[in-house]
């Protein structure tokens, strides 16, 4: 195992620990939930050697219901109504389009998932500066939720949109996008979401 | 280039304009914040000075009123003791009579304070008998004449009746002071809402620019009463020029407050 797997895998630890004390976020559950996946899959992956790629895609599936848990005020406001009827769209669409292919990991729900954490990130960037209370930004848990998952989605969601292209015309090509730009983008989301966990604890007037 | 590449470069530029966006939110957030954070250092000094004026504006009016009991109503009473102490030796009729004019003069004194602290006939007759009566007060001097149209002015209810009343009393008084009027009109005018009060002269007067930078300044005590005052029942005041050597102020006043 290349030593930025074992950094990207362990990297979830750091929110973990941060927000232990409390474990009352939805954010702090997500990191809990990613780091308990990437284990599962790797683990299955490597040492049990069969296909991890099904923990890949349910983990979309509920990689998408926290965020979109995370990002409901920001995004849907008090509409919980259409907030309910897209979480169940989606995962209803989503379960319909990956039934068949399930052991195959799903790469085009990838990236349309991760275009929409880009709109939502849009959408909380947008909330953040309507808030008619002006916060101090880097006191904001919701501001380095949003950072951290800006550069994580839109670095990566062109990276699964043309995975297969790039694997085969290089595929040494991949595997360093892989290393570098999707390993990398994913410790620097958990050390964010560390920082967003350590504000979290403290009450203030955000989404919650 | 080839295609990998050019995705590869895709997904920097994408990277780059979201760090971009995130750049921009922190900028505008940070300008707003320092804005906001002025706007509230120039509220609580503006606070601060109205509290100020309005203790100041106590603290003279103590001062005035001990002044005028000490030298007027004080010096009249010792007197009066004195004349008694000689009425009790000699038995003089001049000296009783002087007595009991400067007795009179005393209580006369007395009724002008305490009517100077509460108007009584603003408690009895109401504002618009009261501010007749302040007009013929004015008249009477001779130096400045002053008319009233106040046919539309409704019952107010105590506390806004006596700030109107005193507001109404400060801009006269500062026109008697400062302006060089020859005449002076006040006239009100009832609206579905609010009653609007339009005090005007034809001397030297403020426009709303010049009464809001007085209104900072240090001191200006009378101008950070009136703005005091009308902000305890929701009015408001604004000034204007309407002609030259003709000022205006309204009042607007909201029948709910």
């Amino acid at each position: 195992m290349s030593p930025f797997l074992i950094c990207s895998l362990l990297s979830p630890l750091l929110p973990i620990v941060v927000g232990f004390r409390t474990r009352s976020s939805v954010l702090w559950w997500y990191c809990l939930t990613a780091f308990s996946f990437d284990i599962t899959g790797t683990l299955l992956k490597r040492v049990f050697l069969v296909n991890h790629l099904v923990v890949g895609n349910i983990f979309l599936a509920v990689e998408f219901l926290f965020l979109s848990f995370i990002f409901k005020r920001a995004v849907f406001g008090k509409r919980s109504l259409l907030f309910f009827v897209w979480l169940a769209v989606v995962v209803a669409v989503y379960a319909f389009m990956s039934v068949r292919t399930f052991q195959t990991f799903n790469l085009t729900s990838a990236s349309i998932f991760y275009f929409v954490y880009v709109v939502y990130v849009l959408l909380g960037f947008l909330y953040i500066l309507r808030m008619s209370e002006v916060i101090l930004l880097e006191r904001s848990w919701f501001f380095w939720v949003c950072v951290a998952f800006g550069l994580y989605s839109s670095g990566d969601f062109l990276l699964f949109l043309f995975r297969n292209y790039i694997v085969e015309k290089n595929s040494d090509l991949m595997s360093k996008l892989w290393n570098y730009l999707f390993l990398t983008s994913n410790i620097l989301k958990n050390l964010l979401l560390g920082i967003a966990i350590y504000w979290h604890v403290k009450p203030r007037h955000e989404p919650r | 280039m080839s295609l990998a590449n050019e995705i590869v470069f895709a997904i920097v530029a994408f990277l780059i304009l979201m760090m971009g966006i995130i750049f921009f939110v922190v900028l505008y957030q940070r300008r707003m914040f320092h804005h906001h954070l002025e706007l509230k250092k120039i509220n609580e000094q503006k606070q601060k000075e109205l509290l100020q004026a309005s203790i100041q504006g106590e603290e003279d009016e103590r001062m005035r009123i001990a002044s005028e009991l000490h030298d007027d109503v004080g010096a009249s009473l010792s007197s009066v003791r004195l004349f008694l102490h000689s009425a009790a030796k000699t038995s003089d009729p001049e000296i009783i009579n002087r007595s009991r004019e400067l007795l009179e003069d005393s209580i006369q004194k007395v009724r002008s304070i305490s009517h100077k602290l509460q108007p009584s006939m603003l408690q009895h007759l109401g504002l618009k008998a009261t501010l007749e009566a302040m007009a013929e007060t004015v008249n009477k001097s001779g130096n400045l004449h002053m008319t009233c149209t106040l046919a539309q002015i409704p019952e107010l209810d105590e506390n806004t009746g006596l700030a109107v009343y005193r507001v109404v009393q400060e801009l006269l008084n500062n026109v008697i002071k400062h302006s060089g009027a020859r005449s002076v009109s006040l006239s009100a005018q009832l609206l579905q809402d609010a009653i609007v009060l339009h005090f005007a002269h034809d001397g030297i007067g403020l426009t709303e620019e010049e009464f809001q930078k007085q209104v900072r300044k240090p001191g200006a005590i009378g101008l950070k009463n009136i703005v005091n005052r009308l902000q305890s029942i929701n009015a408001s005041i604004q000034f204007e020029q309407v002609l030259e050597n003709h000022y205006r102020a309204v009042i607007s006043v909201p029948l709910n407050s």
